[in-house]
């Protein structure tokens, strides 16, 4: 048999193997085995079978040859004739449709046409194939669109040349498409269609290739669950938008048509026509939008003045400011805005209402489309504001007012720049357009700092509104003089400095900021004029806390945030701190500078210096600061104040020391040594000692050669505890060390007998019952260490804490250890250089939660072991990320429900917290516990009558309102049917939770009852 | 336009920043001393659960804040007003607050005379609607009505009425919202209760 006859007989029962037919020929072909002159002659006599779908398998052998041959096999007169006869198939036989497209597409391939041949095809595909939509099969549609994809693609200039000698195309086109539903062939006609309505001249045909496409909007297709395509309507959307905007011909079609939609009840439907009018008012010329433009703005405005949906105002908004920018440059512009500002400004009149406030919206919104937008708006608004404000017989109207002026401010901002603008692009385009804002500036400053100097403390909103335009003005790039800025400068510090505390000091937090943006725009004259009011208000000494100067203290280290003037806050604080430990001046105030400095170098700009600066910052603040330490004498201040002291040094140093160089290192390791080993110290400065150390420890690189064995300062530490047990820091600080020491400067394989050397461990000890509370935090330490950095010796350590749970003395204590293994710690992070394993919250989970569901559920566990068991899978939860848990939830959902009754407080909001995320993340967990949980929760939600004895008796108020949000996500959470028949009752219930004595409660009881009131309304849908 | 359709088209509002509301105490200046009250979130305080039991599910500093100490709260004005001013226009998407239908001085809480025993509060609340043919008096009436009932324990009497002197019908509303039984037969009514529904969905 010939391949043809083989790949006809293969062609329906394995369509692989007809393909490997028809490379074969392929290969014969390359191998010039075979002559084409053969091959077309052979297949003639299947193409003349009456028979049309032999005919169509035929062609598609012609094609599945095509694409097997390799580019360079076939001459370029060979894919002549080639195209020739599939041409003369087109032409004559639309059952091959598809298999003729495919050759050429394969020809295509091989080399790219001359222009003649590409207008030839596009023609016979126009003349054979119109309309497309005789072809029912989406598959031989898609086929056709490919290659017409191809032809407007890569002959693009041909395809315009041709066109515009033969009116004829252009009309066959239009139509071409017409009734076309498929998502996929849309996505391509919207593409193809989009070249001749930007390229060719359609004018005459402009309506036609309009309707062609608006047929479709507005676009509500909804793709399949399963959609192997992936094509979204978004997509389908995005493209039939910019056909409609592709060419200013289609106004007087587009403008009424859209106008119209938005009439429409849907707001889809008006979102996507409010989205096509903004692309629109973009894409079509600046004429066209002229002749529009007062339409536009009376269908647009009423979207805004009249909010129906949120997006849908910001979308007409954007329209609106299109408007503008498209015509900005133009005679037009001020036509269009003379309407918009003059009913504006009718709006502001009657002002506070809903729609003087959108009024301010609107003109901010079409202020920022540029600079002439901005320039005429202001002039036409601005004296008016002015006037208004100063005619306003109530507060209310001017604070209307104010907010107007801010937005006005803030899109002049958008429009020409802040002072630190540095995109050279922006500042070219603004750099010849003047700000008409300035012939106002001075008078609304004025203004401005009127209100908020003058007027009543307590319109607190009403002050704030003039400080952040305030702000904004002084922000505008090259328009106040430095003296003018001075004034505001004068105000903010005065509003911070002076002004009596009032409800959360919000005044002055916006005055802060105002002064930091004050500071990033013009630094040196915040330095120059705002430093030295500050600290002429900061004494020498502070004795009350409650003193204002410590409120300055801190507003003044918030200006550290600024980089420019970074440097200079720390050289004034550390000023301040040297004085301050000459006098000596109280604990209390030293502390405070200290904590300012932290601040500044942990929420300023410290970050953002270059590293050779940072790096001084050894010198000139760690040694500094060591040596103050060295000096002082004081020793009459409290232990709790030298401990904060202390740790605050401490901080700082860690803070710097963190990335200085191996050498700076080297050295800091040597000054823990010292500050360890000094035997001349007395006790206290032992104590400061240590805890400055713990600091030094942890910034720390690992890699550090450390002066000290780490066995002889693990043993000197548990001896440090032992005598000075009663001083919490001491023994927290010295814990610290511990982890730090075992984490990061320990091998893994010398850790065992580094351990052993020290002698720490007692939970798998013979006399275990001598142990101290002392010993089982160290146990507890030590473990976490080994934990975070995943050791081998991490599961022996876990498994001898839980073996101990039981204990009757020391279980207790043992269960509360078990919440400080994940617990979040100051000293062991990642920053500090420790080893933090990704996998250890998974790895303590399987240590110990399944032995620990298993434990509690034996008949042997006495009722104070399972209580215990209990507690510590409370701590452990606590702080184990949710998704961790989720395999074990069944086991784990039982002996939550227990901890709901059996626990104290704390720990009792923490089985909450984990039923609540059970609720929000698996729901169905609990379907079966839904009568248990809803009686546990209102429990919990009581203050303590009736709810039983024993630790749970009384419930915190944080375990009430926890507990009374979780019973609120229940309706939403677990299914109605299972839910209706608890309803009364738990709404009955809940009254007594609307009485509680604690108003967060209430909160929650009210909201909790709404929900389950709520449940009902289901049946009426 | 629907818009015409509406009684007012273009109210006042408030800016909600404006609004009554229970600003938080001033923060207890008579915190640990040690810490000096500075930047009390710059280093973190982690409770030891050794010594002082166990760690608390949000920090502490919150809690102090939400839950400043022992006494008790009563319910007063401001809670009301707060539980109400969210409630929704069925006009507008505004809230009653922004529109000043309710009035923090327009609320009032009595206890009865008698002695604490019975503890019966009454709550009576006056509406100001934005003008004074405003067709729908009654169902934000009602809509507040119900949110209060929903959330007040049941010690309290709930008296929802129109101020005196803002709406032309006043009389007949405050009969209409004063009578218990046509209150009940209003909220069978399904069209309603779905307006009031859509009413209370801003409540949080």
């Amino acid at each position: 048999m010939s391949e043809i006859e083989l790949y006809l007989l293969e062609y329906d029962r394995n369509k692989d193997e007809s393909l490997r037919i028809a490379a074969q020929t392929a290969t014969r072909l390359e191998s010039k085995d075979l002559k084409l002159v053969n091959l077309i002659e052979h297949l003639g006599e299947y193409l003349t079978n009456e028979d049309e779908s032999l005919r169509a398998k035929t062609m598609f052998f012609l094609a599945d040859v095509l694409s097997a041959i390799p580019a360079k096999t076939l001459s370029r007169q060979q894919r002549g004739l080639l195209c020739d006869f599939v041409l003369s198939r087109i032409a004559g036989d639309p059952e091959s449709i598809e298999p003729s497209v495919h050759s050429l597409i394969g020809l295509e391939s091989m080399g790219k046409w001359e222009d003649e041949r590409a207008v030839e095809i596009f023609k016979t595909l126009l003349e054979s194939t119109n309309p497309l939509k005789q072809f029912k099969l989406q598959k031989q549609r898609y086929s056709v669109l490919q290659l017409i994809d191809i032809l407007m693609a890569r002959y693009r200039n041909a395809l315009r040349g041709a066109q515009s000698s033969d009116p004829d195309m252009i009309e066959k086109l239009v139509f071409y498409f017409d009734g076309e539903k498929d998502p996929r062939n849309l996505m391509i006609v919207f593409s193809v269609l989009l070249v001749p309505m930007t390229e060719w001249d359609i004018a005459a045909h402009a309506q036609d290739f309009f309707e062609a496409v608006f047929n479709y909007f507005p676009i509500t297709f909804k793709p399949p669950p399963d959609d192997p395509y992936g094509i979204t309507a978004q997509q389908l959307k995005d493209r039939l938008r910019s056909c409609i905007a592709a060419t200013s011909f289609f106004a007087p079609y587009a403008f009424p048509a859209l106008l119209d939609k938005l009439d429409s009840t849907s707001p889809n439907t008006k979102r996507d026509a409010l989205q096509t009018i903004s692309t629109c008012a973009s894409g079509y010329s600046t004429r066209t939008i002229s002749l529009y433009a007062v339409n536009l703005w009376d269908a647009l405005k009423f979207e805004v003045l009249n909010v129906q949906e949120e997006d849908l105002a910001e979308q007409a908004l954007e329209a609106t400011s299109n408007v503008a920018a498209k015509l900005s440059g133009s005679q037009e512009l001020h036509d269009y805005l003379k309407t918009v500002a003059k009913e504006c400004n009718e709006h502001l009149e009657d002002a506070p209402t809903k729609q003087s406030q959108a009024s301010g919206r609107i003109m901010q919104a079409i202020a920022k489309a540029s600079p002439e937008a901005s320039n005429f708006l202001m002039r036409a608004i601005l004296p008016q504001i002015v006037s208004l404000f100063n005619a306003a017989g109530s507060l209310s109207k001017r604070r209307a007012l104010l907010a107007v002026i801010l937005q006005l401010l803030r899109s002049n901002v958008a429009v020409f720049g802040e002072w630190r603008t540095s995109d050279p692009e922006f500042l070219q385009r603004t750099i010849n357009s003047n700000n008409a804002l300035r012939d106002f500036s001075e008078q609304i400053q004025e203004l401005l700092l009127d209100a908020v100097v003058y007027s009543p403390k307590e319109e607190v909103s009403y002050r704030i509104l003039s400080v952040n335009s305030l702000t904004e003005l002084v922000k505008l790039r090259s328009l106040l003089q430095d003296q003018q800025i001075s004034k505001t400068l004068h105000a903010l510090t005065t509003a911070i400095l002076k002004e009596p505390s009032y409800e959360n000091d919000d005044l002055r937090l916006a005055a802060e900021a105002g002064l930091l943006e004050v500071a990033h725009q013009k630094p040196q004259l915040v330095v120059n004029e705002a430093f030295p009011v500050f600290l002429a208000e900061l004494p020498e000494d502070v004795r009350s806390e409650e003193s204002s100067s410590l409120r300055i203290l801190a507003a003044f280290a918030k200006l550290g945030s600024e980089e420019k003037i970074f440097e200079t806050v720390v050289m004034r604080l550390r000023n301040r701190l040297t004085s301050a430990f000459q006098l000596p001046a109280s604990g209390l105030y030293i502390l405070a500078l200290l904590n300012a400095l932290l601040y500044t170098l942990i929420r300023g700009a410290y970050k953002e210096l270059a590293i050779d600066v940072q790096n001084s910052y050894y010198n000139s603040m760690v040694i500094w600061l060591l040596e103050q330490v060295q000096k002082r004498e004081d020793v009459l201040r409290s232990l709790a104040e030298r401990a904060a002291i202390f740790n605050a040094i401490g901080r700082i140093c860690r803070i710097i020391v963190l990335n200085q160089d191996d050498r700076v290192q080297q050295e800091i390791a040597g000054t823990i040594y010292n500050l360890q080993n000094q035997t001349e110290q007395d006790e206290l400065s032992r104590h400061d000692s240590l805890l400055i150390s713990t600091h030094l420890l942890a910034a720390l690189k690992t890699d550090v050669p450390l002066p000290f064995a780490p066995s002889n300062l693990l043993q000197r530490l548990v001896s440090v505890m032992k005598s000075d047990s009663t001083i919490a820091e001491i023994t927290t600080a010295s814990l610290s060390q511990m982890t730090l020491i075992v984490n990061k400067h320990i091998p893994e394989s010398e850790l065992k007998p580094v351990l052993d050397e020290a002698g720490l461990t007692k939970t798998n000890a013979e006399n275990f019952s001598d142990a101290t509370v002392l010993d089982i935090r160290i146990e507890f330490s030590i473990s976490k260490a080994l934990l975070l950095r995943n050791s081998r010796l991490t599961p022996s350590k876990i498994s001898h804490l839980l073996q101990r749970l039981p204990d009757p003395t020391h279980g207790p204590t043992i269960a509360r250890g078990f919440s400080t293994l994940l617990a979040p710690d100051e000293f062991l992070t990642a920053e500090n250089h420790c080893h933090i394993s990704k996998l250890h919250q998974q790895k303590l989970f399987s240590l110990t939660v399944p032995a620990i569901a298993t434990a509690s559920r034996t008949t042997a566990a006495s009722t104070s072991a399972r209580q215990n068991y209990l507690l510590a899978l409370a701590g452990l939860l606590h702080y184990l990320p949710y998704p961790i848990l989720v395999p074990e939830l069944p086991a784990l959902v039982p002996l939550l429900l227990q901890s709901l009754d059996a626990l104290d407080t704390p720990l009792k909001a923490s089985a909450v917290k984990t039923l609540t995320e059970v609720l929000a993340h698996d729901p169905e967990a609990l379907a079966e516990h839904a009568n248990a949980l809803a009686s546990r929760l209102l429990r919990a939600s009581r203050e303590g009558v009736g709810s039983g004895v024993g630790p749970g008796a009384r419930n915190e108020a944080e375990v009430r309102s926890a507990a009374l949000a979780c019973l609120a996500m229940v309706p939403r959470a677990l299914r109605r049917e299972t839910l209706v028949p608890m309803r009364t009752r738990v709404v009955r219930e809940l009254t007594a939770a609307l009485d509680d004595g604690k108003r967060g409660v209430r909160r929650e009881a009210v909201r909790c009852r709404v929900a389950w009131i709520g449940l009902d309304d289901g049946d009426e849908d | 336009m629907e818009e015409e359709l509406k009684d007012n088209a273009n109210p006042t509002i408030l800016q909600l920043s404006d609004l009554p509301s229970r600003r938080r105490d001033e923060p207890s200046k008579k915190r640990d001393a040690a810490r000096a009250m500075l930047f009390e979130d710059l280093v973190p305080s982690y409770p030891d659960p050794f010594s002082s039991g166990l760690p608390s599910p949000t920090s502490s500093e919150e809690d102090a804040k939400v839950y400043p100490s022992d006494d008790v709260e009563e319910i007063d004005e401001q809670e009301i007003y707060d539980l109400i001013a969210h409630v929704s226009d069925p006009e507008h998407p505004l809230t009653l607050g922004q529109l000043a239908v309710v009035n923090l001085p327009d609320i009032s809480i009595q206890s009865s005379a008698a002695p604490s025993k019975s503890r019966i509060t009454t709550a009576r609340v006056l509406l100001t609607p934005t003008i004074s043919h405003c067709s729908l008096a009654t169902v934000i009436g009602l809509g507040v009505r119900v949110r209060l009932e929903q959330a007040l324990p049941p010690r309290f009497r709930v008296d929802v009425r129109i101020k005196e002197g803002t709406h032309s019908t006043a009389d007949a509303v405050n009969k209409q919202l004063g009578d218990k039984e046509r209150v009940a037969a209003a909220l069978e009514n399904r069209n309603l209760m779905g307006v009031i529904g859509k009413m209370l969905e801003g409540c949080t």
